[in-house]
């Protein structure tokens, strides 16, 4: 598919562009993602020779653009505070721990789990990985026709949170309706999204307090039972980390997997060279997370600073368009390409800085076993020409519908599918197409 | 303030003062050595801040820590001189320290 031009859009080439900027509501063009958006906003940002610009619309905000910019302010958190770490924000109770945190509360949470995220802490993940995947291949692959987003990239992300957590698998489903709720249904459907949140915080609640009882060998009790100085985090932090856990590993990566398994569907020729060459794969990943970045990032700024030409005023918010600066051409030669042969990719997809996702190499494994084992059981899925894809957007976004259609086959007749898959399944059928 | 020298990729020798008490990534991209890219900030999630220390002063480096092992091994350009930068503390005891910033990871 060759890129839109997009000058051809009417709505693109608005004089208001940069100041009418919203993340929440791109336009989507006709290869039905934002990519066309992002490069005229990347224009306009270049032509008009600043990188940083006021937009007007959720109250106003700087929104950042470019590459050297976005580096700046992630190197320097002491005056680009994370307390407001999504913008606009989320409904949450309880601040995000870690994410929503500054120095140095920050520096000390975050250090208390990187083992846990790093290259060989994750390893342990990937026979599981491994075997829901191919569960939930075996409950879809008799069918030849599916919506792969919601089937295979929506539950994985979702079963091996709660794993990380030490809670069942078959909670997927209700951790998406809570993320729902915080990140978008408080505006969307605030009657509605009132109940969700109150059950999501009541069942942490219980699983703190059943955790600080019984112990466990996961990531929560861990944090739980940390001491700094004496001091052990208190319930509300608790709580904020169940949160972050959920938001942090659920949306994100679903969206990337989504839009990765979309664009395998009709690039045959990326496809191919995965298929010939598996070593590929990880570039591939890395190269989505540039080109399709599913997350924003913000900032809120503490005091009066000036960056990139651009004086801003404490109390501000910040927005990093983390899409728009993984596209600047003074930092990527042909940034408007998918190119596998990139690295180093410096993208900014993971952010930047002491705050960089905590779960990049989760992120990383769980979207490798996936590719691995569908190119390996259904090497020639396609888009079904009948129901296009959709792009979910936000402030997380990406392809959440992507029905396909391949050569139906049997199942392995072997293997059965546990509670969270099952469930899954069953969830996912439900929803109306 | 500790003075370290290190090697950037040009060939180009720097010799740095640097403060004791933080790590020494964090003193080479104070020093504007941006080559270093260091995405991750020190979490040790990146492995984007790997130098080679030169042999003679390895010795003076406390050992590779577990996690900092593995990510060196995700690099083709791995050494047995090789360290994560954002792992290395300035302290006095390094005066002298001579590193040199590892290739990009292809
Ligand atoms: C494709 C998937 C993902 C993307 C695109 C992504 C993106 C990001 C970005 C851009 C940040 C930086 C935020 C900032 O600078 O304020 C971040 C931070 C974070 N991510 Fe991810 N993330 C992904 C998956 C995950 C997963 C699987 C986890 C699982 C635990 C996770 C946990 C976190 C946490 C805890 C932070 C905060 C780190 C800190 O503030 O020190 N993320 N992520
Ligand atoms: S800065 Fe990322 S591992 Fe050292």
């Amino acid at each position: 598919m060759s890129t839109p031009v997009h000058a051809q859009d009417a709505a693109l080439a608005s004089a208001d562009l940069l100041t009418d900027f919203d993340h929440l509501e791109p336009h989507i063009g006709a290869d039905g993602t934002p990519l066309a958006y992002y490069e005229a906003l990347r224009d306009a940002a270049a032509e008009s020779g600043h990188y940083v610009h006021w937009c007007e619309r959720y109250d106003g905000f700087w929104a950042v653009f470019g590459y050297e910019e976005y580096t700046e302010i992630t190197r320097h958190p002491e005056r680009f505070s994370n307390t407001e770490p999504t913008f606009p924000r989320y409904a949450l109770g309880e601040p995000l721990m870690i994410a929503g945190q500054d120095d140095p509360e920050h520096r000390f949470a975050r250090a208390l789990v990187n083992s846990s995220f790093g290259p060989h802490g994750v390893q342990v993940y990937e026979p599981m990985l491994r075997e829901n995947v191919n569960l939930l291949i075996d409950g879809i692959i008799a069918d030849g026709a599916v919506d792969i987003a919601q089937l295979i990239a929506r539950p994985i992300p979702a079963i091996l949170t709660a794993l990380l957590m030490g809670l069942p698998a078959e909670l997927g489903p209700k951790f998406m309706a809570w993320c729902r709720a915080i990140s978008e249904g408080h505006i969307l459907d605030p009657e509605g999204s009132k109940p969700l949140i109150e059950e999501m915080y009541a069942y942490f609640d219980d699983t703190i307090a059943r955790r600080k009882q019984d112990g466990g060998a996961d990531i929560l009790s861990t944090v739980i039972n940390a001491e700094v100085d004496g001091r052990r985090f208190t319930h509300r932090e608790l709580r904020g980390f169940c949160t972050l856990l959920m938001l942090g590993g659920i949306d994100n990566t679903k969206n990337l997997v989504g839009t990765l398994l979309w664009r395998l569907a009709w690039d045959i020729d990326l496809r191919t060279r995965l298929l010939r060459d598996r070593a590929l794969i990880p570039r591939a990943i890395q190269e989505c997370l540039r080109y399709y970045s599913p997350a924003f990032t913000a900032r809120l700024l503490l005091e009066d600073t000036s960056v990139g030409g651009v004086t801003m005023k404490a109390g501000q918010m910040l927005l990093l368009c983390n899409p728009i600066a993984n596209r600047d051409r003074r930092a990527f030669d042909h940034p408007d390409s998918f190119i596998l042969d990139r690295p180093p990719n410096r993208h900014v997809g993971l952010g930047l800085g002491v705050h960089r996702c905590l779960g990049a190499h989760l992120v990383a494994l769980e979207a490798r076993v996936i590719v691995e084992e569908l190119l390996d059981r259904l090497p020639h899925f396609r888009l079904d020409p009948a129901r296009p894809s959709r792009w979910w957007p936000g402030f997380v976004s990406g392809m959440g519908n992507v029905p396909v259609l391949f050569e139906p086959q049997a199942p392995r007749r072997d293997v059965r599918g546990n509670a969270g898959v099952e469930t899954w399944l069953a969830s996912a059928r439900a929803l109306p197409a | 303030m500790t003075q370290v020298t290190v090697t950037t990729r040009d060939g180009a020798v720097h010799t740095l003062e640097c403060r004791d008490g933080l790590s020494l990534m964090e003193n080479i991209r104070a020093h504007g050595l941006d080559e270093l890219a260091a995405l991750c900030g020190g979490n040790m999630s990146c492995g984007t801040c790997h130098v080679l220390v030169a042999p003679d002063s390895l010795a003076r480096l406390p050992p590779v820590g577990v996690d900092e092992g593995y990510l060196l091994e995700l690099s083709p350009h791995r050494e047995s001189c090789s360290r994560l930068s954002c792992q290395v503390t300035v302290t006095q005891a390094l005066a002298g320290l001579a590193v040199r910033i590892a290739p990009e990871d292809a």
